[in-house]
């Protein structure tokens, strides 16, 4: 490497140090809001899960019913309790800044590397002199005390000049070497984290909603039952039964403050194998083969900053239409194409 | 020359990985470290490999290729996707082609070279079709590396002393043992064994089964479309269980809603150690048995390495453990054998030696024995010439004599099987060999060589008669296979050889 692309090595890392700060410390924000907002949840559940009284004077059956559902929304509660003991804590990187050379300790290693290999003291002393004067100047710093020891020099040392220009400029490359290393490892763990905090969402966040949103399904079959039996109690069931609306909008909103959104592709929509997954197939003459006949759990999007494109972390799980006659004259097959077949 | 890469071809998934800048790194592959190893053809010809085919299996099963690398080397296997046919061989390359094209995107530069990680226990046909399978992907393949070979190498235990280790591999779907000796970087598999029908699927599923007994879900709600979504979830439940038992001494299995009715249950780590622990006993058995086979005992084995990602489970380690010695574990047990191609490419692609990661020389054993048909004390028989678990390149070598006066030709049959008795489903091909037709039988001789690649050629020649090769043997039952290739250079007999169509 020529002494430029060493010293633009060097001053990459000094740029690409400042972003991983930044990203670390946007990352401690994001992750105290979690702390915060998981307390805020688990608490939110509680209250409202404590203030769910069943209707008064129901009959036993329709009462039995709705205790039935309340005992699937406190398993609901349950899980929501149990965020704060998923959420692994975060051994944050305490040490690197210190291993992280800055252009201020290169000048200085320059100086006492030049000292070490110099047998004139005056031109130290210049050098540091020189130092001093351009501490303000951050990424130019070391440069200059490069280009200092290339023009200074005499030719009847030309020797010993080359020896320590040569040792100068290998410095900054172990330096910037070290650099790197020191970011690699600061990228590791910024992987590593961003791969804990898609794991949490999808693994323990979205599951309390699934929950909900099993009991809500099962609800709607219900309601539908209730509303064409016309009367007062069964107005007071429904009204009751809303509350898998609250639960989810209250986990919704929580997803939203980490900019996560559910992700529910429309009954009808044609099979996408990119954003969808499918558990069930199912006849259907009124729709075409490969369309959604029903969604069964929601997908999970993460909205990455600098991106139109939202980042799939869980496809939606859908029921997908596939009609019988079609697929034997498509293929004229019986058996998949498994293992062991 | 571009960088090159180590490829993990799974069975379920695969895997790549590079060394580069003094570290491995794992691939992504369509953001993700692990690609399904699916393959679907959709009705207007488009071709999906990984996740997005992986999707398909399920409505598209029949155009939908899932698991090909259990019929890797079977010439008779074909799918017909779409309308297309297509070959194990094929199915690998797509697959192939697929990571080709994930790590020039990551990488930003062309990748040409990679080597490729089998199963130890992998026939000659199933390597051959392996590395065309890479060929066809446009990759020049730098080495087949056995499984536990490249796990050893990520776990750096090439740079320590000289030892025996043992590479317990249990994932989704299948459990291998192998036990590898490494003197001097140089690695030599030395007994293998295993279970294609045992892995971490069947943890979850005594779980799941335990789980089914306690809400007493009965047969019909399970076989329906409900009970299939039901079962669904609750295998999804049970896995995070299964890793949350991992860490910790108990797991909450809580789902509303399920089966017409809650699950709330509380897994202890006790309860599922005890549910595991028949399966475990299937693993610890084979431990046994492919120490025995390699001649060792417990006490040889300097280190014991886990392998996929179902060695994350507790009750592995404590039952590995109690058997061999405390395992070690890397935090990436599913990319381990990845990173160990990875080190490997760099190590057969640095223009010089000194830039390689490490130098490292492997040497495998020979998965199965291989064996001529002749009559031994008249019985029609296998003659082994190679051995399961010989080194190799390996070698064999046998005499023999013409079974009647004035015989004029000798059909030398190969096999490949562990038993004596000739099976015809182990027949390879054979060698007809003209002798000169006389009374007193002919001497013959029959050398089998067995290259890396798994390619056997089997040679035979006539023998002068009186030969001293012959008395040797006479006296000691062992061919005297450096007279033999003098023999064969000073043209004093003269070879007739076939490469066997181990294909059929």
């Amino acid at each position: 490497m020529t002494k430029e692309e060493v010293m633009q090595a060097f001053e990459q890392t000094q740029n690409s140090f400042k972003q991983k700060e930044q990203e670390i410390a946007s990352w401690k924000n994001q992750v105290n809001l979690l702390e915060q907002k998981m307390d805020g949840i688990v608490n939110a559940f509680q209250a409202m899960y404590d203030g769910l009284d069943l209707p008064a004077d129901l009959d036993e059956e329709t009462e039995n019913q709705l205790q039935n559902r309340k005992d699937g929304i406190r398993l609901s509660v349950k899980s929501a309790s149990r965020l704060e003991r998923k959420w692994k804590d975060i051994q944050w990187p305490e040490d690197f800044a210190e291993n992280f050379v800055t252009p201020e300790e290169l000048v200085n290693e320059i100086k006492a590397n030049k000292e070490q290999h110099s047998d004139k003291p005056k031109n130290s002393e210049q050098a540091e002199t020189s130092t001093e004067q351009k501490q303000d100047e951050i990424n130019t710093e070391p440069a200059a005390e490069v280009e200092k020891e290339e023009t200074s020099e005499q030719k009847n040392q030309a020797g010993l000049a080359e020896t320590e220009r040569k040792s100068d400029i290998e410095l900054v490359q172990e330096k910037a070497e070290i650099n790197e290393k020191v970011l690699d490892g600061l990228t590791d763990f910024t992987n590593s984290l961003q791969k804990q905090f898609y794991s949490f969402f999808e693994k323990a966040v979205v599951p309390v909603i699934d929950g909900l949103y099993s009991g809500k399904k099962f609800s709607a079959e219900w309601i539908s039952q209730l509303q064409e039996q016309n009367n007062e109690e069964n107005e007071r069931v429904i009204e009751w039964l809303d509350v898998y609306d609250r639960f989810i909008q209250e986990m919704t909103e929580f997803l939203e403050t980490f900019n996560f959104h559910l992700y529910e592709p429309e009954e009808g929509a044609l099979f996408d194998e990119e954003t969808m997954e499918p558990i069930g197939v199912v006849e259907n003459h009124e729709m075409e083969d490969e369309q959604v006949a029903e969604i069964v759990r929601f997908g999970l999007l993460s909205k990455q900053r600098d991106k139109e494109e939202p980042l799939l972390i869980r496809p939606a799980q859908v029921i997908v239409v596939k009609n019988r006659e079609e697929q034997q004259e498509d293929t004229g097959e019986e058996q998949p194409n498994e293992s062991g077949q | 020359m571009g960088l090159a890469i180590g490829i993990d071809l799974g069975t379920s998934t695969s895997a790549a990985a590079v060394y580069r800048r003094g570290k491995v790194e794992s691939l992504p592959i369509e953001g993700k470290k692990i690609m399904p190893s699916v393959i679907s053809c959709k009705p207007d010809g488009t071709t999906l490999i990984g996740h997005s085919a992986k999707s398909r299996l399920y409505i598209d099963p029949l155009n939908t290729i899932s698991s090909s690398k259990r019929h890797m080397g079977d010439e008779g296997k074909t799918y017909t996707v779409s309308g297309r046919s297509m070959t194990p061989v094929d199915a690998a390359k797509e697959i192939l082609s697929k990571i080709k094209a994930e790590a020039e995107k990551y990488l930003g530069e062309s990748v040409n070279d990679a080597v490729i990680t089998i199963p130890a226990y992998f026939t000659s046909e199933q390597r051959e079709a392996t590395k065309k399978a890479g060929e066809l992907a446009g990759f020049r393949v730098l080495r087949l590396l056995s499984e536990p070979t490249a796990a050893a190498i990520a776990y750096g235990l090439d740079k320590e002393k000289d030892q025996t280790i043992m590479v317990y591999d249990l994932g989704g779907g299948t459990f291998d043992i192998s036990i590898l000796k490494v003197e001097h970087n140089h690695f030599d598999v030395v007994a293998v064994d295993g279970d294609s029908l045992l892995g971490g699927d069947d943890f979850d599923n005594k779980i799941v089964q335990y789980i089914l007994r306690q809400v007493s879900v009965s047969q019909s709600l399970q076989g329906s479309q409900e009970g299939s979504i039901s079962m669904q979830r609750l295998k999804e439940a049970v896995e995070e269980a299964k890793k949350e038992l991992s860490v910790s001494d108990v797991a909450d299995i809580t789902i509303p809603d399920i089966f017409n009715t809650h699950i709330d249950e509380e897994l202890t780590i006790d309860k599922f150690n005890q549910m595991v622990e028949p399966l475990l006993k299937k693993t610890t058995d084979k431990m046994k048995e492919v120490l025995q086979a390699a001649g060792l005992t417990k006490r040889d084995i300097s280190r014991v390495i886990l392998v996929g990602g179902s060695t994350r489970m507790r009750a592995v380690r404590e039952a590995v453990t109690k058997e061999i010695k405390q395992p070690f574990i890397a935090d990436n047990v599913d990319e381990i054998v990845a990173h160990g191609a990875a080190i490997m490419a760099a190590n057969l692609s640095a223009p010089e030696k000194d830039m390689a990661p490490v130098p490292i020389e492997v040497q495998e054993a020979v998965p199965h024995s291989f064996g001529v048909g002749m009559f031994l004390n008249d019985v029609w028989s296998v003659k082994h010439l190679i051995s399961r678990n010989d080194k190799l390149p390996a070698m064999g070598s046998t005499l023999g004599l013409t079974r009647y006066p004035y015989q004029t030709e000798v059909d030398l049959p190969v096999y490949r099987q562990e038993s004596i008795v000739p099976d015809e489903e182990s027949f390879l091909g054979k060698l007809t060999i003209s002798v000169r037709a006389q009374k007193e039988p002919v001497a013959l001789s029959s050398i089998f060589e067995l290259d890396e690649n798994g390619i056997l050629v089997l040679s035979s020649s006539e023998l002068p008669d009186y030969s001293p090769i012959i008395r040797q043997y006479a006296d000691t039952g062992e061919v005297n296979i450096p007279l033999l290739r003098d023999m064969i250079d000073s043209k004093q007999i003269q070879v007739k050889s076939v490469k066997i169509d181990t294909t059929k």
